[in-house]
């Protein structure tokens, strides 16, 4: 559905400012529907690489193909793509009802009044029809273009943070509505900071850092990486063993990580020392550990 | 605000979705350019920048025109009406300049073209609505005012000449021409640099250099310098779009208001240049738009 390889991007912000480097040869293969995941710190280069992919921003070199064109601005190949911004950068003299039926119009086709309503109401923006934009809160503005990614069935869907700004009800609404589009066989790309919002709804994950994708997989083998040590929850007698890593303690328990090398060791001096062991089982590591892990022995490697 | 989000229906958002078409609708492009030009013309009318201008000029306006309410015959008079349409057509010239700048410069600062542009709307598209509804709310205006006048005319008893039909139409090619300059202006630089050049730099400025270099070098300084200078200026010149192409042989409508029978012609001649600097206008600011980066 994506691919990208090599793909570079420089550009300056200003006029004979040093060249700032987005992208150093990323690579990245998104496959037909998917739903994948970019993530990455700020400014690790999710965003252009995204931008890249709508062709709103040319590589300066590498390639890049989306539904097997080359992506560029206003392509009649976006027919089958929406695209839910990160800053709400919108017609911001439209009215709501305006803005989502101007937006779903661009598409070519004239979207029945009906439909629009429906769709408004859906977001509660109903009463706020005849708002202007300008006037609309920051999460008011996300929900018009939640509604204009929503009004066309499209192949592609690109959601730059879709829920920055939202309440908590429509968060929970908008996942639900992510996971039906995907599963109408929708490819959607994601960019998002909210790790566990991805390990709910993503299938595939690519960790950015530095303007290059350092890993790319399935989002379960990204979660089940550490498959190497155990975690453990016990009270402690005497002096914690110098195996059992990443100790916190909790009031009188004690957390920590055994090798499993090691499990038998810690089995033997929970018997002898007389320790009660309330937790022992084999280490999932969340999308948060994996990515501090990835993007540390990515830099250690750099 | 917040009503937005307790109110929210438990019923799902996603809507009956529209199907895409394998093959796009073969008015698609006048369907997009359709909603492009209502929403430019939308902006034209909600720009508080443009809307504060009009109303500073229709104040001026009013006010030179009281007056006549008072009833001073000796202000009912064909040169008073001569003065205020020429006023009302240079504040129409100005205001279509602002509309040109307005819509490209507003819409590509403020980053909204990456909403349109991520969708099947060209460029090209998106800036022929632009330079339409610019002309359209131009040519709407000039009926306006032209008929105001007609009106004031009968209002003071003054003949209703041809000349007054004459005139709103050459302001309307004048504002194609202005309106095109600067869209491609504010395509290319930021709006107060496109300000200042269409301002500075036009031709009655390089027609002065011009005529200085020739009088310079009638004058016997024929230095090779003097000659690439004089060459420069008309090349500068040729370039600088004209607002009245041909001005000499209708500047005696606007004294007038009488138009004689070979005048039209060169009404018709001006269309032609606006048309085609116009074009021109498109395709450079086109290529600059498909240049930039809209993120």
């Amino acid at each position: 559905m994506i691919v990208a390889e090599n793909l570079r991007v420089e550009f300056r912000r200003r006029l004979f400012a040093p060249k700032l480097q987005a992208l150093i040869g990323l690579n990245l293969d998104v496959r037909d529907g998917d739903f994948f995941a970019l993530v990455g710190q700020n400014g690790a280069g999710k965003s252009t690489a995204m931008y890249c992919m709508l062709g709103l921003l040319a590589p300066t070199s590498g390639k890049i193909e989306v539904m097997g064109r080359t992506p560029d601005l206003g392509a009649p190949a976006n027919e089958q793509v929406a695209y839910l911004p990160e800053e709400p950068h919108y017609h911001l003299y439209l009215t709501v009802e305006e803005a989502t039926r101007y937006y779903s119009t661009l598409y070519g086709r004239r979207v029945p009044e009906s439909t629009i309503s429906d769709v408004l109401d859906r977001l509660g923006l109903g009463p706020f029809r005849s708002l202007r934009l300008s006037k609309c809160s920051k999460g008011m503005k996300q929900k018009v273009g939640i509604a204009q990614c929503l009004i066309h069935e499209t192949r592609l869907l690109f959601l730059d943070e879709p829920t920055r700004g939202l309440d908590p009800l429509v968060v929970r609404e908008f996942r639900e509505a992510l996971r039906e589009i995907h599963k109408r066989g929708t490819t959607v790309v994601m960019n998002s900071h909210v790790l566990s919002e991805i390990e709910m709804l993503a299938n595939r994950v690519a960790i950015i850092d530095a303007g290059r994708v350092v890993l790319q997989d399935d989002l379960q083998n990204l979660l089940t990486l550490d498959k190497e040590s155990y975690g453990v929850t016990f009270t402690p007698v005497g002096d914690v063993p110098s195996f059992i890593t990443s100790v916190e303690r909790v009031g009188d328990l004690v957390r920590g990580s055994v090798p499993k090398e090691r499990l038998y060791d810690f089995m033997e001096y929970s018997r002898t020392a007389g320790a009660t062991v309330q937790e022992c089982s084999l280490k999932r590591s969340s999308l948060e550990d994996s990515f501090f892990k990835v993007v540390n022995e990515g830099r250690a490697t750099a | 605000m917040s009503a937005a989000s307790t109110a929210l229906p438990n019923r799902g958002l996603i809507p009956v979705q529209t199907p895409a078409a394998a093959v796009p609708p073969a008015n698609a492009f006048f369907v997009i350019l359709r909603a492009n030009f209502v929403a430019d013309v939308k902006f034209l009318r909600r720009s508080r920048l443009i809307m504060a201008f009009v109303l500073v000029f229709l104040v001026i306006t009013v006010l030179s025109l009281l007056p006549s309410a008072f009833g001073q015959s000796e202000f009912k008079s064909f040169g008073t009406m001569e003065q205020i349409y020429g006023e009302l057509r240079l504040f129409l010239a100005i205001l279509a300049g602002g509309m040109g700048l307005f819509l490209v410069s507003f819409h590509q600062r403020d980053r909204s073209l990456k909403m349109v542009f991520t969708k099947p709307c060209t460029p090209a598209n998106w800036l022929l609505a632009a330079m339409l509804s610019a002309s359209f709310v131009s040519f709407v205006l000039n009926v306006v005012i032209c008929a105001v006048m007609v009106g004031l005319s009968y209002g003071w008893h003054l003949a209703v000449r041809p000349g007054l039909m004459f005139l709103a139409c050459e302001s309307v090619i004048v504002d194609i021409i202005v309106i095109s300059t600067m869209t491609l202006l504010a395509s290319l630089v930021h709006p107060a640099v496109a300000a200042t050049v269409a301002i500075l730099f036009n031709g009655n400025l390089f027609y002065s250099f011009l005529q200085w270099s020739l009088q310079t070098i009638a004058e016997g300084n024929k230095t090779l310098k003097m000659r690439a200078l004089e060459h420069f200026f008309h090349a500068l010149y040729m370039i600088i779009p004209m607002y009245s192409p041909f001005g000499k042989h209708i500047d005696s409508v606007d004294g007038s208001y009488r138009v004689e029978h070979g005048q039209w012609k060169y009404l018709a001649f001006s269309l032609g240049y606006a048309l085609t600097f116009a074009l021109v206008a498109y395709l450079v600011a086109l290529l600059s738009l498909r240049r930039k980066r809209h993120i």
